[in-house]
């Protein structure tokens, strides 16, 4: 019997056109499908690159918010160079000292006649030294229609009380001690540390012998009260408008800001007027200037990569202690560049002084018997 | 046909499909690797927070949150962490007796295991050495909450009542209010169950180290702000976490631990503020002791209307925080 024979029948020219047709259709849309998933890779690398960058950066912001590397590093001398008087991150010891004032008098409690920061101090509201003796109402021009107050504070315990409006005699004071303590933190480590170290209910005065004449740290009105905190217009005092009284942290700082400058900047003795009567926008400017540190987060980064920045800038506006961070990205290939702002909460000029051993190094905390809060830039024999 | 040939296309768009199938695998992990990156950026914004929840609980104890010895229903007041009438040890409340004083709120004996040990070794919070462990959640209704309306009585664009600013509603109104049931009292007492998309995320303790400063610990995971197992133990907690100590130690392992320390102060910011109407009589040497009245709606014509509402701080303030650099022994 003869098998059947076997048809072997080939494509038509049409299926086969069809078929390839198919193919290629598949085959392209399989390799578009390649090149899109390896563009989408591409891009989300670099996306994936950026946004590690984004969070290496937001956590670098957030460790200089803690430490003040950028300001005083413990760890490397070449960057402390804050330690000078009127700089805030002066020893204590070098700059205001804990002592005793001469010609005590017998009318005051003895801790009256203390001087210097005592960093164990808690300044306790019960505790009579703390207590302002200010007129409120007393103007830097004043003849003194409500008395004389620096017949209750003053830094000197033995006051020779003499002014423009007449002459008094030498008077015991009774109270020294807070007339001494702002008197001698008002620039010994700029303006931001004298209004980080006096409490929040602080009145920025003092009372001193009556001097008509020399420099504004040292020239009083009729009152005695140092004309360079009450005097519109002075050195610290900003000159809000015509407040020509004793001022609050507030007050002074709504119409400017003080800062801490970057290292090689000055500015540590200086307000910035970037508030009330800013009216250009010219100070904002100049604060930032002299105020941001701009670090680079890999400097030895690819080329192909984004270069990061973050900084982290410290200034007192309207009474809050602002940590402004500003992460920054630039494209290398567009050249397009991002920024991202934050205002952070960490620790604060004291705190950070207080990390920091006087002379090289970290001043480490330990409890284990008592608090013992190490050897730190606040510590004064 | 040639059957070696009839697969070709299969093969080249199986291969092709292999690759991007291998792209989008290698993209899947870089994702979940980002994600779990952001994960420790996620934990050191969520322990910042609870810096800061710290600092306004310190401030709010050092006056609130003291029942010792009150009436039922009531509340004492304290007077701060350093007593602001007498510079003793607070918080103690208003009634005094020698030779102790003002009544304290807080009690030295030691009561609490920290070690696990079985024996006492440290006081109750907010006593010296005290600990405050405070896990952080929401609550399904915090008590007293309002409803998030915005206008509750919009001025009308059209009709009889067009531009009359007529108050029909009262503004805000509660969550919870009548015909409800029991309206008021629930919607004061609130609902305090944890929501449960906000637990195990953070937490902060407190460490009190002498009359005003602290030791704060924050922390963004799970354990709710136990130091180690043996504090589990000691405080009798291990059915928190099912009495399973590898898991408690997992949550250890995978979370954001930061130490701090802070000074409470009693300070808060004066009330000089705009208290001399200093526009008056300006220039002059003539001083003048006009004082604006809190919340000034009446002021001398062509002078600034000025207010010294300022000062609405009862709790202290935080003189100053300092970061750690390591845990210290006790916290």
């Amino acid at each position: 019997m003869t098998p059947p024979a076997v048809v072997r029948r080939g494509f038509t020219l049409i299926e086969m056109i069809i078929a390839f047709g198919l193919g290629l259709v598949l085959v392209l849309t399989a390799a578009a499908g390649l090149r899109m998933a390896a563009q989408t890779t591409t891009a989300a690398t670099r996306l994936s690159l950026e946004n590690a960058l984004m969070r290496s950066a937001f956590l670098r912001a957030h460790e200089e918010l803690d430490f003040w590397r950028a300001y005083d590093d413990p760890e490397d001398a070449t960057n402390r160079s804050y330690r000078d008087v009127g700089e805030p991150f002066a020893p204590m010891s070098a700059v205001f000292p804990r002592g005793t004032l001469p010609g005590a008098n017998a009318i005051a409690d003895p801790r009256e006649f203390e001087v210097g920061w005592d960093e164990h101090y808690r300044w306790p509201a019960n505790d009579k030294r703390t207590w302002m003796r200010a007129n409120l109402a007393e103007k830097h021009i004043t003849v003194l229609a409500f008395g004389r107050y620096a017949l209750f504070w003053s830094t000197e315990p033995q006051l020779a009380v003499t002014s423009g409006v007449g002459a008094y005699g030498t008077v015991p004071v009774p109270h020294t001690w807070l007339a001494g303590q702002y008197h001698g933190m008002q620039d010994r480590l700029g303006y931001y540390a004298f209004a980080d170290y006096m409490p929040a209910d602080a009145l920025f005065a003092t009372s001193r012998p009556f001097l008509a004449a020399g420099s504004d740290r040292e020239r009083t009105n009729n009152g005695g009260m140092t004309m360079r905190l009450i005097a519109p217009g002075t050195q610290f005092e900003p000159g809000e408008g015509t407040t020509e009284v004793v001022k609050s942290l507030w007050r002074l700082t709504m119409p400017a800001a003080y800062a801490i400058p970057k290292p090689g900047a000055a500015g540590h003795a200086e307000y910035f007027r970037v508030g009330y009567q800013n009216t250009t926008g010219a100070e904002v400017r100049r604060l930032a200037d002299r105020a941001r540190i701009d670090q680079r987060l890999m400097p030895l980064k690819p080329s192909a990569w984004p270069s990061a920045t973050y900084s982290v800038m410290r200034f007192i506006k309207t009474r809050r202690f602002v940590n402004l961070s500003t992460l920054g990205f630039t494209s290398p290939v567009t050249g397009e560049r991002l920024e991202l702002s934050f205002a952070g909460y960490g620790t604060t000029l004291r705190g950070a002084r207080q990390q920091r051993h006087p002379v090289s190094g970290w001043a480490d905390y330990d409890n284990a018997s008592v608090p013992a809060p190490g050897r730190n830039l606040d510590s004064s024999p | 046909m040639n059957h070696a040939r009839s697969g070709t296309v299969l093969i080249l768009v199986a291969g092709i499909a292999a690759i991007i199938a291998t792209v989008a695998s290698a993209f899947l992990l870089r994702m979940r690797a980002d994600v779990e990156e952001m994960a420790i950026a996620e934990r050191e914004a969520q322990a910042r927070i609870m810096l800061i929840a710290a600092c306004t609980y310190v401030q709010e104890a050092s006056r609130l949150g003291y029942d010792v010895g009150a009436p039922a229903g009531k509340h004492r007041e304290a007077f701060g962490w350093l007593d602001v009438r007498d510079g003793a040890i607070g918080p103690r409340g208003e009634d005094w007796s020698a030779p102790v004083g003002f009544d304290p709120f807080f009690n030295a004996t030691a009561v609490e295991d920290r070690d696990g040990d079985g024996s006492a070794d440290r006081p109750a919070w907010p006593a010296v050495r005290g600990v405050a462990r405070c896990p952080m959640f929401v609550h399904e209704r915090p008590p007293y909450a309002t409803e998030l309306t915005t206008a509750y009585n919009p001025i009308a664009a059209a009709g009889p009542d067009f531009g009359m600013p007529y108050l029909l509603t009262p503004d805000p109104l509660s969550v919870i209010k009548p015909p409800e049931p029991d309206a008021k009292a629930r919607a004061w007492a609130g609902d305090a169950l944890p929501r449960a998309n906000s637990t195990g995320l953070s937490w902060f303790r407190v460490r009190r180290e002498d009359a005003a400063t602290f030791v704060v610990t924050c922390g963004a995971g799970a354990t709710q702000g136990f130091i180690d197992w043996d504090e589990v133990r000691g405080l009798g907690a291990t059915a928190v976490f099912g009495g399973d100590r590898v898991a408690f130690d997992r949550l250890l392992a995978a979370e954001t631990r930061t130490w701090y320390r802070i000074e409470w102060s009693a300070a808060v910011a004066p009330s000089e503020v705009h208290n001399v109407a200093n526009a008056l009589n300006t220039g002059s040497v003539v001083d003048q002791y006009i004082s604006f009245p809190m919340n000034t709606s009446d002021v001398p014509q062509d002078k600034a209307m000025r207010s010294q509402a300022h000062c609405i701080n009862m709790g202290g303030t935080i003189r100053w925080v300092q970061r750690l650099r390591q845990p210290p022994t006790h916290w």
